[in-house]
C-alpha cells in the first residue's frame, strides 16, 4: 500500500446473517475500488519513479522529493474526492454520448427506410448499389469462399480421420459454412470491399457540400443516398452468402475428394442429408440482419463524418471509413452471437 | 415603398457561446440583385445557410411573398462557393438531377429542359463531360445551370467570386446580371468584393457585428458617412 493511502476497513458483523455477509463483501469491494481510484489519481507519490527517469533527467542524480510521477492526465487539484467526482462525471458523460449516438443511428436507419415512400428513381439507385455491393464483391467472395472450403476440407478430414469418421466431412463442411462461416465471412468481405467505399464516398459528399446541395434542391439526402444502398443490401447479402456456401462446399469437395481421396458420393450424400431447412433459414436470416446493420453503419459513418471532433476534411473521411469497417466487423460478430444464442 | 419578395426579421444564430447573427433584418425586393457585404467571419454565409434551410436559426422570421413558412425553400436555389457539383455525374446528369428527383416530368421533357439550360449557359458541347474536366468558370456556369433549371424565384449566391482573378470575377458578376434579366429571378449575393457589388447590385446591405448596419442603393452606400461603410468604400 503506498504511503498516504488510508484504506477504510469495514469490520464484519460478529454474528451476521448471509445477507449481512454479502453486504459486507460488497462494501469492501466498493472500498477497494475507491481506494484504487485514489491510488491511480494521487498526483504525488514520493520516490516513485518506475523507469528511473529522474536521475537521468536531473543533474546531480538527486531525485526531487515530490512530483516524480508523470501522470497520463493533468488534474486540476489534489482533492481526491473532487477527482473521483470528475472521473464519475466523465464516465457518465461518455455513457450518455454512447446512448445518444445509438439513438441517432436508430433514427437514421428508420428515416432511411421510411424514405422509400417518397424517394424518386429508386430502381436506378438500387441497381447502382447492387452493382457496388454485389457485382464488385463477387470475385472476392468466390476466392475467399473457395479457399475457406479448401481449408475446412483439409482440417476437417484429418480431425475426423482420427475418430474414423472421415466420411462425415461433407456434414462438417456444409454445416460449418451454412450456420456460421458463410454469413460472417461474406459480410466481412463485403464490408471490406463495398462498406469502406460507401463510407468514404458519402463522407466526401458531405465535405464537398454535395449533401447540402441535395437539401437546397429539395431532395431528401437519405432517400437519394442511403435508402437505395440499404435496399440493395437486403438483396445482395443473402445472394452472396448463398454463393459463399456453394463455393465453400465445392472447396471442401476439392480438398476432401480430389486431394485426399474421399469418395465423392459419400461427401455429397452427407451434404445433402446434413443441411436442413432450419440451417438455411438461419444462414439467410443472419445474412439479412448483417447486411442491414453493416451497410447502415457504413452509411451513417460517412454521413456524419463532419461531426468528428478535432478533425475535418480528408482526415475525418479517413477516420470515418476506418471506424465504419471496425464497427461493422464488431457488430457482425456480436450480432452473430445473439442470433445464434436465440436459434440454437 | 419596395415590393419585398423576401423579408427577414430578427434572425439570430449562435454557435455555442459565439453569437454570429444577433437579429438580422433584411428586405429583398422582387427581381433585384441584393449584395450582402461584410468582413470575413461576419456571418454572411451563415445568413445564407439559414435562409436556405441548411442551418436552423435560433430565432427570427423569414417571410416569402409576405407568408412565413418553408414554402420559400422550394422556390429558392443555392449556388455554393465551391459549386458542390456531383463529381461522379456528368454535366447533363448534374443538371437533370433536381428535375428527376423533384418533378414528375417525362424523360424526353427532362432531356429537353436540361439541354436548353446547358445551351443558355454555353455548355451544350460539354454535356457528357464530368465536372473535373471543366474549367473553374465553366463549373460555375454548370452549377448555375443546375440551379436555374428548376426556375427558382430566388437564387442565393455564396461568395461566387471567391478565389477568382479580377477578370473571372467580373465575368461571374456579368453572368449574374445577364441571367437575372434573362430568367427574371431575384438574386441575393454574399460577397466581399465591393467594386463588383457596387457595379452590379440594385441594393447593398452591410453585415457587421451580427446585424445589418446598412441597406440601400449603391448611391446611398457611397454617400453614407457610417464609419464601417466608409472603410468598405475606401477599400475598393
Amino acid at each position: 500500500m503506498p504511503t498516504g493511502c488510508v484504506a477504510k476497513k469495514i469490520t464484519p458483523y460478529p454474528n451476521g446473517t448471509g445477507r449481512d455477509r454479502i453486504e459486507f463483501q460488497a462494501m469492501n469491494c466498493l472500498a477497494t475500488i475507491i481506494q484504487s481510484l485514489r491510488d491511480a489519481v494521487s498526483p504525488v507519490r514520493p520516490g516513485y519513479d518506475p523507469f528511473g527517469l529522474v536521475p537521468r533527467l536531473r543533474e546531480g542524480n538527486a531525485p526531487r522529493p515530490h512530483a516524480t510521477r508523470h501522470l497520463p492526465f493533468v488534474l486540476p487539484k489534489a482533492n481526491e474526492d473532487a477527482v473521483i467526482t470528475h472521473l464519475l462525471r466523465t464516465v457518465g458523460r461518455r455513457s450518455l454520448a454512447v446512448v445518444a449516438g445509438l439513438g441517432d443511428f436508430a433514427e437514421f436507419v428508420v428515416r432511411a427506410f421510411t424514405a422509400v415512400g417518397h424517394a424518386r428513381q429508386l430502381r436506378k439507385g438500387v441497381a447502382r448499389a447492387i452493382h457496388q455491393q454485389g457485382v464488385r464483391c463477387l470475385l472476392v467472395i468466390t476466392v475467399v469462399s473457395l479457399f475457406s472450403g479448401l481449408v475446412l476440407g483439409l482440417q476437417g478430414y484429418y480431425v475426423l480421420a482420427r475418430f474414423g469418421s472421415a466420411g462425415l466431412l461433407g456434414t462438417f463442411v456444409s454445416l460449418t459454412l451454412t450456420r456460421e462461416l458463410a454469413p460472417v465471412l461474406a459480410t466481412l468481405m463485403i464490408v471490406g470491399q463495398a462498406g469502406s467505399a460507401i463510407a468514404a464516398e458519402i463522407g466526401i459528399y458531405r465535405y464537398s457540400e454535395q449533401i447540402d446541395a441535395l437539401t437546397t434542391m429539395a431532395i431528401d439526402p437519405l432517400g437519394y443516398l442511403i435508402t437505395p444502398r440499404l435496399l440493395a443490401a437486403l438483396l445482395v447479402f443473402p445472394i452472396l452468402t448463398t454463393a459463399f456456401v456453394l463455393m465453400g462446399t465445392f472447396g471442401g469437395y476439392l480438398s476432401g475428394c480430389w486431394l485426399l481421396g474421399l469418395d465423392s458420393g459419400v461427401y455429397w450424400s452427407n451434404v445433402h442429408s446434413a443441411v436442413r431447412f432450419a440451417d438455411v433459414r438461419e444462414c439467410l436470416l443472419k445474412a439479412l440482419v448483417f447486411g442491414i446493420i453493416t451497410i447502415a453503419i457504413c452509411c451513417h459513418s460517412g454521413f456524419t463524418a463532419h461531426r468528428r471532433i478535432g478533425v475535418s476534411g480528408s482526415r475525418a473521411v479517413s477516420i470515418s471509413t476506418t471506424r465504419a469497417v471496425v464497427f461493422s466487423s464488431i457488430a457482425t460478430l456480436a450480432t452473430d452471437y445473439v442470433i445464434t444464442s436465440f436459434l440454437v | 415603398m419596395i415590393a419585398a419578395l423576401l423579408t427577414v426579421t430578427g434572425l439570430r444564430k449562435q454557435f455555442g457561446e459565439h453569437a454570429v447573427l444577433c437579429g438580422v433584418d433584411l428586405v429583398v425586393p422582387r427581381s433585384s440583385i441584393v449584395c450582402v457585404l461584410g468582413r470575413s467571419g461576419a456571418g454572411k454565409s451563415v445568413l445564407l445557410k439559414c435562409l436556405a434551410g441548411l442551418l436552423k436559426p435560433d430565432a427570427g422570421e423569414i417571410r416569402f411573398e409576405g407568408k412565413p413558412g418553408p414554402d420559400f425553400r422550394k422556390q429558392c436555389g443555392y449556388l455554393f462557393q465551391a459549386n458542390a457539383l456531383f463529381d461522379s455525374l456528368t454535366a447533363f446528369e448534374n443538371v437533370a438531377l433536381p428535375l428527376e428527383q423533384t418533378t414528375r416530368q417525362r424523360v424526353d421533357e427532362i432531356k429537353a429542359a436540361v439541354m436548353t439550360a446547358l445551351k443558355n449557359l454555353g455548355l451544350e458541347k460539354f454535356a457528357d463531360y464530368f465536372p473535373a474536366q471543366l474549367s473553374g468558370g465553366m463549373q460555375k456556369r454548370l452549377a448555375l445551370a443546375r440551379v436555374l433549371v428548376t426556375r427558382p424565384s430566388v437564387v442565393l449566391f455564396d461568395e461566387p467570386t471567391a478565389g477568382l482573378d479580377p477578370l473571372a470575377s467580373n465575368a461571374v458578376f456579368s453572368m449574374i446580371k445577364e441571367y437575372r434579366e434573362q430568367f427574371d429571378f431575384t438574386a441575393l449575393v454574399v460577397t466581399h468584393d465591393v467594386t463588383q457589388a457596387l457595379a452590379t447590385a440594385d441594393r447593398l446591405a452591410l453585415l457587421e457585428n451580427g446585424r445589418i448596419q446598412f441597406q440601400g442603393t449603391a448611391a446611398e452606400f457611397l454617400a453614407s458617412d457610417y464609419s464601417v461603410v466608409r472603410s468598405f468604400v475606401n477599400s475598393k
